[in-house]
């Protein structure tokens, strides 16, 4: 009878002996099991990570702060050389730029004029949420941030990333305070474009470099070294004509894009919701239906 | 009472200090220090301090612990799950076989079984890369990567070579 009664715990420490004897193999199982699930798009996978990544970045943000501090102490000191000459490339970027805004304005009211002819209706701007670069966690493998817009802001998978420079990114996994962007130079990344002069269509693709490839253009097309090169539109997530940059390498293994933006200062972004309420567009998540209203409210002009 | 408490818990954590101070590093490795593509090459700290450990005492490493802290990577950096935890996990092995070559020598020799082992680790990590990208991905990055964290090196095996004297001799 007591033998009886021993036989499950023996059968217990051998399986665990057994256990901790192959402990090495089944991690490493584990370990390959993991990638297959996470490259599977597994959404299980997706909200462990962004879970994880809403948790640990207040802290990354908080131990970064003094870094950030004792960096900024460095750089306030420049010598009035160099402020003044700043000061004035400042002035003059202003002047410029106000000049730009009243063409924009003029340009605005006429286009509104001729969609009013054309009886097409306002363009839809999309719902704009601003956000912070909280840090940039990649590494050589991986080119993404996180941002400190989550989904209690109304940010969603698949919507795009812009600054002012041009395109970002990305939103690819989404925590309730947080969000991973998958920048546009990311190995992953693809963007539906098109060449500003001529408006033929073709689609960028990330390298993990510094350059972008350009990529699906039709051989008739000829294309130049500072040909500028800017969203499409197609898809139904982003909105045409945001810059992504400008071609600066023709070589017979393709054509490179360097991106207008300057990834080493890039400290705030805003997502764009440009989708259509209700509808459903492939690679973005669906909206949730809320019960009040987001924070920001989308733009009243109704999409053509 | 208090004292048993006291005792138990100084216990605990010089037997946890060595997965701790990887969790630590592997954490402040995550944040951005304020130079120019800083992110892209930023050395492998994580794998210096798995190194280190599982030279001086394999036994307070378990491969479960390694394990964690590099699905713990992996869910901040972005990359694919279970990837660092691969690579740490068959670092650990590969150091534990060849540990008698390793243990009690000079710095030098130290150092040099680093780098041998991290540019096996940088190569593994590329084709694991490349296989779950499913293309070759660019090596130029994971270059610099390698030169930077054999610099490092040194000055991160002292720091933990000061916890690891803390830690036996209050043992």
């Amino acid at each position: 009878m007591s033998r009886r009664r021993g036989r499950p715990f023996t059968r217990l420490r051998s399986a665990r002996l057994w256990v901790q004897r192959f402990a090495f193999l089944l991690l490493i199982c584990a370990a390959f099991g993991l990638i297959v699930i996470d490259r599977a798009q597994s959404p299980w996978a997706r909200g462990a990570r962004a879970f994880v990544t809403d948790m640990v970045t207040p802290m990354i943000v908080a131990v970064s702060e003094p870094v950030q501090a004792v960096s900024d102490w460095f750089g306030a000191f420049e010598s009035s050389a160099t402020t003044r000459e700043r000061n004035a490339s400042l002035a003059d970027e202003v002047a410029r730029l106000r000049l730009e805004l009243q063409k924009k304005a003029g340009l605005e009211a006429e286009n509104d004029r001729l969609r009013k002819l054309l009886n097409a209706g306002k363009r839809y701007v999309g719902k704009h949420i601003a956000a912070r670069v909280l840090t940039d966690p990649g590494g050589v493998y991986v080119r993404s941030i996180i941002i400190n817009a989550g989904r209690l802001r109304g940010v969603r998978r698949g919507l795009a990333v812009i600054a002012p420079e041009g395109m970002v990114g990305r939103i690819v996994e989404v925590g309730e305070r947080s969000a991973r962007v998958m920048l546009i130079t990311d190995l992953n990344s693809r963007l539906p474009v098109r060449i500003a002069e001529t408006g033929e269509r073709a689609v960028v693709a990330g390298t993990n470099g510094r350059l972008l490839r350009l990529t699906y253009l039709a051989h008739e097309i000829k294309i130049k070294v500072g040909t500028k090169i800017v969203t499409s539109g197609h898809g139904g997530v982003l909105p045409p004509g945001i810059e992504v940059g400008q071609v600066v390498e023709i070589t017979r293994s393709g054509v490179f894009v360097q991106p207008n933006i300057p990834w080493n200062q890039l400290s705030h972004v805003r997502v764009i919701d440009f989708t259509t309420p209700g509808l459903v567009v492939q690679g973005v998540e669906r909206a949730p239906r809320l019960d009040r209203p987001p924070v920001e409210q989308p733009s009243r002009a109704e999409r053509p | 009472m208090n004292t048993v408490v006291q005792q138990r818990l100084d216990k605990w954590l010089r037997i946890a200090a060595p997965l701790l101070s990887i969790l630590l590093i592997s954490f402040l490795g995550l944040i951005n220090l304020p130079f120019p593509n800083y992110t892209t090459i930023a050395p492998a700290y994580t794998l210096i301090a798995v190194y280190c450990w599982t030279v001086w005492r394999p036994d307070l490493v378990p491969y479960l612990g390694v394990f964690a802290i590099g699905v713990f990577e992996d869910f901040l950096r972005g990359t694919p799950i279970g990837a660092a935890s691969l690579l740490l996990l068959l670092t650990q092995l590969f150091v534990r076989s060849q540990r008698r070559f390793l243990f009690g020598r000079t710095f030098d020799t130290f150092w040099v079984g680093f780098a041998l082992i991290a540019v096996a680790v940088a190569l593994l990590e590329w084709i694991v890369m490349s296989i779950a990208y499913g293309t070759p991905v660019a090596a130029t990055a994971a270059i610099f990567r390698y030169l930077l964290t054999i610099a490092v090196f040194p000055v991160l095996s002292v720091l933990l070579l000061r916890l690891l004297r803390s830690v036996q001799h209050h043992s």
